[in-house]
């Protein structure tokens, strides 16, 4: 049992904003499995260097869920770049994770990779 | 009276119990006014404090269909279950080095089991059926063993299920075994008569039945005479098989608790039997829920329900206002899916969508209403969050 949450991930677990989507999202990732106990899919709507929109879905923990939420309410409406400024530390440290849950946090850090080298794949092909 | 705040609904009764109002009464009473060391055998102050020992313990017994001498008090359920696995393991060794569990009983005696197992004891852990039944063909095959001791639990602390005692007591028997019970969860809740079970131990705590925590007890047969060996040293009291000063306000809150439970038994089972199906005709709105144990005989107050496609801290976190218990525990990086759930064959995916809802005397059924609308609002909507859901 690790709950309770930190203030700022119980709020952002509770923030429904970003939870799905119902936009055609420029770029979509997955990250994690059914058997690991995480899967998540992130998907952004990228028309030039801003993220006009961002939403997630998630099977898992409270802190899979929280950590994404947050993370879609750092970058929206943001530029591009402002995905990369979310390290690990950076999530670790502003979102109090415990280090028995930092594991949903590193899923998390592979799902935002993922989404930039997608990004970056397009980009030289074009 | 009041036990938790508005917004707070309680559901998680197995866990530990509110404290009854009268039992409060009765302690608070000898806390004021019997200071005394029951052991004190120069003056009253010793004599009223064993006055209200040898009360308490007459009670006890009256409870359980006992004699007064047949009761140990203890700090709690997990001691009596050390005190009695570990006792009669130790004090049984010449004749026999074998043990028999099940997989699906509380740390306290699956760790006592593995204490003697390091001590180079033969352990045997019974599997358990999808209902979470003992597998009798294991049973009977480690009865092959001339095991000293069978230890069994009369109700799941985690999904309710009750195991056939009046069956295995008998196999146990004709097998020169002496059988202990786990009866923390049972106690007060259905009935225990060991007038007409004759098992060998019992183990109980106070505060699973609204008493006081740190209190229970052990039920040691005197005929046949049930042989045990200490696990503390240093007093004559409780026969010297559990020495230290009594606590009397304890002991004297633990004969009120099953006083009061053995007196409104009918009435409190009909209260949660009410509660158990108003939860479970509300949960049952949502598609793909199940009840763990769902096939066995089972005690309405504990109730184990697993939402697939939903993880069962998500959904607690989605509950802030509800006090219920889930089927796993966090260690070291990874969620460990409950060894009960796992035993009765559940995926770890299974289990950790699993909560277990307990509740009780004092909960209200505006309150389950309450709850399992909650509840299903949280799991529909992590349903619609959940990438696995869409593939169900």
């Amino acid at each position: 049992m690790s709950l309770p949450l930190s203030p700022v991930l119980a709020k952002s677990f509770q923030d429904l904003r970003f939870r799905g989507w119902n936009f055609s999202p420029s770029y979509w990732v997955q990250a994690g499995s059914r058997s690991e106990g995480r899967l998540i899919e992130l998907a952004v709507l990228l028309p030039h260097e801003k993220i006009e929109a961002i939403g997630f879905k998630a099977f898992g923990d409270a802190y899979t869920i929280g950590i994404l939420s947050w993370v879609c309410s750092q970058v929206f409406g943001q530029t591009w770049d402002s995905l990369s400024k979310l390290s690990l530390p950076a999530m670790v440290g502003e979102l109090q994770i415990p280090s028995h849950k930092v594991s949903a946090a590193v899923l998390i850090e592979e799902c935002i990779q993922k989404l930039m080298e997608k990004k970056t794949c397009v980009k030289t092909k074009n | 009276m009041t036990y938790q705040k508005s917004h707070e609904i309680y559901l998680d009764y197995a866990a530990t119990s509110p404290m009854d109002p009268k039992v409060l009464s009765a302690m608070t009473e000898v806390l004021a006014q019997e200071f005394g060391n029951p052991s004190s055998v120069t003056h009253a102050f010793g004599w009223r404090a064993k006055a209200k020992i040898d009360e308490a313990r007459a009670s006890v017994a009256e409870c359980l269909q006992a004699k007064p001498e047949e009761i140990i008090f203890t700090s709690g359920a997990t001691e009596s279950n050390n005190l009695a696995i570990l006792g009669v393991a130790h004090a049984c060794k010449a004749r026999s080095q074998s043990i028999v569990t099940l997989k699906t009983e509380h740390k306290a005696t699956l760790a006592a089991v593995d204490h003697l197992r390091q001590e180079g004891y033969s352990v045997r852990l019974l599997g358990v059926d999808a209902a979470g039944r003992v597998k009798m063909d294991e049973f009977e095959a480690a009865l092959k063993t001339s095991p000293s001791l069978v230890s069994v639990m009369m109700v799941n602390n985690e999904t309710g299920v009750v195991q056939d005692l009046p069956v295995l007591l008998e196999k146990a028997k004709a097998a020169g075994a002496f059988f202990h019970v786990d009866a923390a969860q049972a106690m007060g809740k259905i009935p225990v008569d060991l007038s007409a079970l004759p098992i060998d131990l019992l183990s109980i705590s106070a505060h699973k039945v609204y008493g006081p925590k740190g209190v229970g007890a052990l039920y040691l047969r005197s005929r046949p005479k049930v042989p045990l060996r200490p696990l503390l040293f240093g007093g004559s009291q409780e026969r010297s098989l559990r020495p230290g000063t009594l606590a009397t306000h304890q002991i004297v809150g633990l004969a009120k608790a099953l006083e009061l439970a053995s007196t409104s038994l009918a009435q409190d089972l009909a209260h949660v039997n009410l509660l158990s199906q108003e939860l479970l005709g509300r949960l049952a709105l949502l598609p793909k829920i199940q009840v763990n144990g769902f096939a066995a005989k089972r005690v309405p107050h504990i109730l184990n329900v697993r939402f697939s496609g939903v993880d069962a801290e998500a959904l607690l976190a989605s509950l802030p206002q509800l006090a219920v218990s889930m089927g796993s525990a966090c260690t070291s990086g990874t969620t460990e899916a409950s060894h009960v759930l796992s035993a009765m064959g559940l995926s770890d995916e299974e289990a950790n969508a699993s909560l277990r809802f307990s509740f009780g005397r004092f909960t209200a059924l505006a309150d389950i209403r309450t709850a399992a609308d909650a509840v299903v609002e949280a799991v529909a909507q992590l349903r619609a969050l959940s990438p696995i859901w869409e593939l169900a």
